[in-house]
């Protein structure tokens, strides 16, 4: 397993951000969705090394995190984005990678620099190279983040809302680039877009109020919320959740009444109706 | 696959190969930072006047030199390096920058120790330039007849080597508090009360030039007067447990910055207790 977290809790203050959680993964890419506040960010930087849990154990490439050099060793064969990232004043692109990657240990100038170009060529940063980083636009530093991630071909990748601020085009590329990075790797994706979920995730889990709901397929998730979604006319009582398709009905997700046209679910219905409300959670069947 | 050459560790303090590169990098970002064209600015000002003088006759250009390098190191470069030096050390400690940086093998301790090598390898070596253009200059210029405060040609390499140390102080100063107190602020206050402290121990040099007990313990060179012009050459004794003592804060603040950072911390606190003990000893001797 690359990932294997034992009761990993962990409490800002009096605040509990994560309830005790045990979670494995190996290769492949494991998808994070959860509402905000749900507690993604702390358990992806608990994944990334960056902050160390109160409780639990985390265990990552088959290293415990408690140990300096279980940590440094990790930290070499490890890929981060974080949700929000700031970028030293006056770099460029290319100094800003170059910077990441000998503090990732690459010593020798001349590989450096090529993994350097590598890896801005994969997120289409190679034009942009020279120009300074504050007159890149939010997109295209959003691609910087991630291919600081991606220098040294990471064995575990941690990606915390990858394609905020990317257009369309951008995220179906960065789909692609995950895609390929997934095969031999541990990739973690943490995301509020259903839809990316659902084409990059064989196995995605829900995190909630700082505990897992969910943790499995993303069909499964899917059919959770089978019997539970209909269209109608109008928002009808049963509705926990009511929006206008594209068919130019009411999709509602709930429960429905007698009669309803009942249609198929989909991952987003699943995720919806899981951390809806926490009255109507419990209504979701096991 | 790549190449990934893994650098070597000294575990005392976390010394790598890749802390030794980062310095590299951190050096040219030194040297390059803004504040410094500020300094070069003033002093290509101060220069066209003391041109003008050496013209007109009303100095000697060996002095003039010997004046010019004086205050561009100890009296700009020293200072501004305090501004560069913490401003590249917070550059990657700043919240937000730091994030994807914590996540990488090179921890927070190594980048420190990075800057303080990229402060070695630039601002210092700058320093050293100085005090080896400044040595060779003050043989070659002359005291001005009948001004006991400009004896240029007195100053012995004790003296000078307190050049570079200056330097030394103000960077890692600098790296020190970008890592205590990176808050926005801290720095020009920090800088505001060091130069009216010292300004206030700069009064105990009279007009004759005689160095009185509170100027020994301003973290500066002692041989500048209050009138800015150089006092007598010092006891060879005083000026050798003056520069220790100067290189003693300059490595209590190295320390402060590193106890900072994650990691083994009793190496850094015994060479604390030392160091303050050396530095206190030195502060007494200083006095004659």
């Amino acid at each position: 397993m690359d990932i294997r977290l034992t009761e990993v809790a962990k409490t800002y203050g009096r605040d509990r951000a994560l309830e005790p959680v045990s979670l494995e993964a190996g290769q492949g890419i494991l998808g994070l969705l959860g509402p905000n506040g749900a507690g993604k960010t702390t358990l992806l930087r608990i994944i990334a090394t960056v902050i160390a849990p109160t409780a639990g154990q985390v265990e990552l490439l088959g290293r415990d995190i408690a140990s300096p050099a279980g940590r440094t060793e990790i930290r070499r064969r490890l890929g981060y984005v974080p949700q929000e990232c700031g970028f030293p004043t006056g770099f460029t692109p290319f100094e800003y990678v170059d910077y990441v990657a000998i503090l990732k240990e690459w010593v020798d100038r001349r590989p450096r620099h090529d993994e350097v170009r590598r890896v801005l060529a994969v997120m289409g940063l190679t034009e942009v190279a020279g120009r300074r980083i504050r007159r890149l636009s939010g997109g295209m530093r959003r691609r910087l983040v991630i291919a600081q991630a991606l220098l040294g071909d990471p064995r575990l990748l941690v990606l915390d809302e990858p394609t905020v601020g990317l257009d369309p085009e951008q995220r179906l590329r960065f789909r692609d680039a995950v895609s390929t990075l997934a095969d031999g790797r541990c990739v973690v994706v943490s995301t509020h877009q259903t839809e990316d979920v659902a084409a990059l995730c064989p196995r995605v889990v829900v995190l909630h109020e700082g505990a897992i709901r969910y943790d499995g397929s993303p069909s499964g998730l899917a059919a959770r919320a089978e019997g539970r979604v209909w269209t109608a006319a109008d928002r009808q009582p049963g509705a926990v959740l009511a929006w206008r398709s594209e068919g130019g009905g009411v999709r509602q997700i709930g429960v429905p009444p007698a009669g309803a046209e009942l249609v198929r679910p989909t991952l987003e219905d699943g995720y919806l109706l899981l951390v809806g409300g926490a009255g109507n959670r419990q209504e979701v069947p096991a | 696959m790549s190449i990934i050459t893994l650098g070597q560790r000294l575990p005392l303090i976390g010394w790598s190969s890749s802390a030794d590169r980062l310095g590299r990098v951190e050096a040219r970002r030194m040297l390059r930072h803004p504040a410094y064209w500020f300094g070069l600015a003033y002093l290509a000002m101060l220069g066209t006047y003391a041109v003008i003088d050496v013209v007109r006759g009303k100095d000697e250009a060996w002095n003039i030199a010997y004046g010019i390098v004086f205050l561009g190191v100890c009296l700009l470069y020293a200072p501004l390096t305090v501004i560069s030096a913490n401003r590249v050390a917070a550059a990657a400690f700043r919240r937000g920058v730091r994030e994807p940086l914590d996540a990488a093998p090179v921890d927070a301790r190594q980048r420190t120790i990075g800057a303080v090598l990229g402060l070695l390898r630039g601002p210092v070596l700058v320093g050293v330039v100085g005090m080896a253009l400044m040595s060779v200059l003050a043989p070659l210029s002359s005291p001005s007849v009948g001004d006991p405060m400009n004896n240029t040609a007195a100053r012995g390499l004790l003296e000078h080597m307190q050049v570079p140390v200056l330097v030394l102080g103000a960077g890692l100063l600098g790296i020190a508090l970008a890592r205590w107190a990176p808050k926005p602020g801290v720095l020009p206050l920090v800088v505001l009360v060091l130069w009216f402290g010292t300004s206030s121990l700069y009064a105990a040099v009279d007009a004759n030039g005689v160095v009185h007990a509170p100027t020994w313990f301003a973290p500066w060179v002692v041989w500048v007067a209050e009138n800015a012009g150089l006092a007598p050459q010092q006891p060879l004794g005083q000026q050798m447990w003056h520069l220790v003592y100067l290189l003693g804060l300059s490595l209590l603040a190295g320390v402060a910055a590193l106890l900072r950072t994650p990691g083994t911390r009793r190496g850094l606190w015994i060479t604390a207790a030392v160091t303050v003990i050396l530095t206190g000893l030195a502060g007494w001797q200083q006095l004659g």
